[in-house]
């Protein structure tokens, strides 16, 4: 199955969702009846109010969380619950969570380390990451006392060193400040990998993703254009949140000088 | 599993003690509990024990749920001691011998480890824990103490995300932790590390939530305010209870001497 | 360890509550005279807390699978506060999760506590040697670690040999704790290697983590 991208050529689909339902034991669904295509090279940005699904989602398109209904296709074959692809990589919220080694260097090469690829392979794929990130002058230093900026580029070459196809960031920029964000950005525009974007900055969405899903109450809610959708008023107020300030039509001067 | 917490809030005879007397009462009982011996005492002691789940009104499910891991640690000893100690044979299975006396132990192991555990769920079960702590250092708890026992269980719930959510990351890096394949890093390695990161990611967390409560007034040995007055049933029951139990330790000790 | 309700006789429980107030009253006057101890509070805590979860790890010891005590841990990291958490931590686990015992919490708390203890006073001893070593880090973590294992080991084992009322006959009594002890060795090792593993970790990431260091 092939879609449009942007430049109006046709791209394969990388990833098929269809019926997806997930639950956990306390909360009945978290996600019902989610369904959307993502073709090869696209980003989609992934916006939506707190608690809507989105992190479960995630979890879900990497075979963490087993669905309770629905398919999963990457690159046509099924995402199987409990095994380890190494096409999917998940950039979580906290990067805390994905640096633990004594140096950068040790977290980056840890994925290749894990794969049992040869020895000078694996540097290969850390020096590779460490430029894509940007980071190589950080390769030694504790990931634990760098700044926030300094972490979340780390945390991403992390999952760069897998050579996944797929790339999902969970809340990437968030405490990230402005030299960082923009660097991160400019990565994110420069990355060739298939990307889904989930945040609450809906700048960082509009600068980075040709294409939004909104995402409330585990459904989807609207799916297209990101300017179309974010330019909808009513749409985002009726989902937890609103047009981004440069959508805002500057025709009458609202800002007090 | 941290839910002890989950029938706190209910309405029942044991629910409406003040804490102190609740935590005295409940502790004399379980302490003269443990010095139980002799298996005539077993019944009155189990009879105490299912009273004091009956007067929390807390679900017997939750009781019989929390007990059943410790319990079968216990069976384990108990097939140690009943193979292993002396006394009469009551029976043979082919070369290992069945004898009365570890028969008998087991019975008075296990309906200590039940009662006692039964009495614990319900004192612990009928307060939030703060409201417990609180009333230990009314009866001379250190406050140090009390703090730590509060700041850590506030923690432990983040810290237990922590964990779950780096080894679930790590499973997305590859890290097989049933079979490790040949030339992966060692998995205790990996823990190792894990652990040594949150310590240092929980320090710079704790450091900043005390800054925090520093900004706040916060300097060690708050002061507790006045206590909610002993009312007369709270008090009849502290009563009570110690003569109870002071009535089983007593009772033990004639049935020991006699026997 | 960890000697559950029930098992040990009333007068044993009364000692070892009295083994741990003493303890207590100890490391409580140790932390006392530090700088500011009520700053050291929310550290402690929170590595309590940390200890607590670390110590839900299964490690596969062949024929079974066993949790980390980790009170050698412990002490390296905390020192005098070792104590204070280990009773913490084994109220909590007695409370929460009916794993121990709250009538054998100060015999529990005695076992795996004092020898925390007296190994971050050796740790904080040594610390001139593996402060400017790796190699004098990693022997001192082993040796923590499993040293802590094999004294708890050791009062686990003569506890429950001598007061357990299965008519042992006593000259078996030696048999039973060596037998008990040795069971142990390789958990002992595994919590060596372990502790070694994070004291060089804390050593190059964040050393002032650790009992004893001084720049």
């Amino acid at each position: 199955m092939t879609q449009p991208n942007d430049s109006g050529s046709r791209a394969r689909t990388h990833l098929e969702v269809r019926h997806l339902e997930v639950s956990y034991t306390e909360r009945v669904q978290v996600l019902r009846s989610v369904s959307f295509d993502v073709a090869e090279g696209e980003r989609v940005g992934v916006v939506g109010p707190n608690g809507a699904g989105k992190t479960t989602l995630f979890l879900a398109l990497s075979g963490v969380v087993t669905p309770a209904a629905g398919t999963i296709r990457i690159d046509g074959e099924a995402v199987r619950p409990g095994s380890f692809r190494q096409d999917v990589g998940l950039v979580f919220q906290n990067p805390d969570h994905q640096l633990f080694c004594p140096t950068v260097e040790e977290d980056v090469a840890f994925g290749p380390r894990n794969l049992s690829l040869a020895p000078d392979l694996v540097s290969a794929r850390v020096a590779g990451a460490l430029a894509e990130t940007g980071v190589t002058e950080l390769a030694e230093r504790a990931p634990h006392h760098l700044s926030g900026g300094e972490k979340r580029m780390c945390s991403i070459a992390t999952v760069l060193a897998l050579e996944p196809r797929l790339m999902i960031y969970d809340e990437p920029s968030a405490s990230l400040d402005i030299r960082s964000r923009r660097r991160l950005i400019q990565f994110l525009l420069a990355s060739p990998a298939t990307a889904l974007v989930a945040s609450h900055d809906l700048e960082l969405v509009l600068e980075v993703c040709p294409r939004t899903i909104v995402v409330d109450g585990g459904r989807v809610v609207a799916d297209g254009p990101s300017r179309e959708i974010m330019d909808d008023v009513s749409l985002m107020e009726r989902h937890g949140l609103e047009r981004p300030h440069s959508l805002v039509p500057h025709v009458v001067p609202h800002h007090h000088h | 599993m941290i839910d002890l917490d989950r029938h706190s809030g209910l309405d029942s005879p044991v629910h409406r003690l003040e804490p102190r007397s609740r935590l005295l009462g409940f502790a004399a009982l379980i302490a003269s509990f443990a010095m139980v011996r002799n298996p005539v005492l077993l019944a009155p002691m189990l009879g105490l024990a299912a009273a004091a789940v009956v007067a929390s009104h807390l679900p017997w499910e939750f009781i019989s749920q929390r007990l059943r891991a410790p319990m079968v640690l216990v069976l384990v000893l108990g097939v140690v001691l009943v193979l292993a100690s002396g006394g009469e044979v009551l029976a043979r299975l082919g070369p290992l011998a069945i004898h009365a006396d570890g028969l008998g132990q087991v019975g008075v192991i296990a309906a200590k480890l039940a009662a006692i555990g039964a009495m614990a769920l319900v004192l612990f079960g009928s307060a939030p824990l703060p409201t417990t702590v609180v009333a230990m250092r009314r009866l001379g708890l250190p406050s140090l103490i009390a703090d730590m026992i509060v700041f850590s269980f506030r923690a432990f719930h983040q810290i237990g995300i922590d964990l779950k959510t780096m080894r679930t990351a790590a499973g997305m890096r590859g890290v097989r932790w049933q079979h490790r394949r040949p030339g992966a890093p060692s998995r205790l390695g990996t823990l190792a590390r894990m652990v040594g990161s949150l310590f240092v990611i929980s320090h710079a967390r704790a450091e900043q939530a005390h800054r925090a409560m520093l900004l706040r007034g916060y300097s060690g040995n708050a002061p507790l305010g006045p206590a909610e007055p002993v009312d007369p049933a709270s008090a009849a029951f502290v009563v009570l209870s110690v003569a109870i139990a002071v009535g089983l330790v007593v009772a033990e000790w004639r049935l020991g001497v006699a026997g | 360890m960890h000697i559950p309700d029930g098992i040990l006789p009333g007068g044993v429980c009364a000692a070892g509550y009295l083994a741990a107030g003493a303890a207590t009253a100890l490391s409580l006057a140790v932390v006392r005279r530090q700088a500011d101890p009520h700053q050291a509070v929310p550290k402690a805590s929170t590595l309590t807390a940390v200890f607590f979860v670390a110590s839900w790890i299964h490690v596969p010891i062949p024929p079974a699978s066993v949790h980390l005590v980790l009170n050698g841990l412990l002490g390296v990291v905390l020192g005098p506060f070792a104590f204070l958490a280990i009773l913490v931590g084994l109220f909590f686990q007695a409370v929460l999760f009916q794993h121990g015992g709250l009538t054998t919490l100060g015999v529990n708390a005695t076992i795996m506590g004092v020898p925390a203890l007296v190994v971050g006073a050796l740790f904080g001893l040594g610390a001139r040697l593996w402060a400017r070593s790796g190699r004098w880090a990693a022997v001192f973590g082993f040796a923590g670690g499993s040293l802590a294992t094999v004294l708890s080991a050791l009062g686990f084992a003569v506890v429950l040999v001598t007061t357990v009322p299965a008519a042992l006959d006593p000259s078996l009594h030696t048999t039973g704790v060596t037998a008990l002890t040795i069971a142990h060795l390789p958990l002992a090792a595994v919590e060596g290697v372990f502790t070694a593993m994070v004291v060089l970790f804390l050593r190059k990431v964040q050393p002032d983590l650790l009992h004893g260091w001084r720049r």
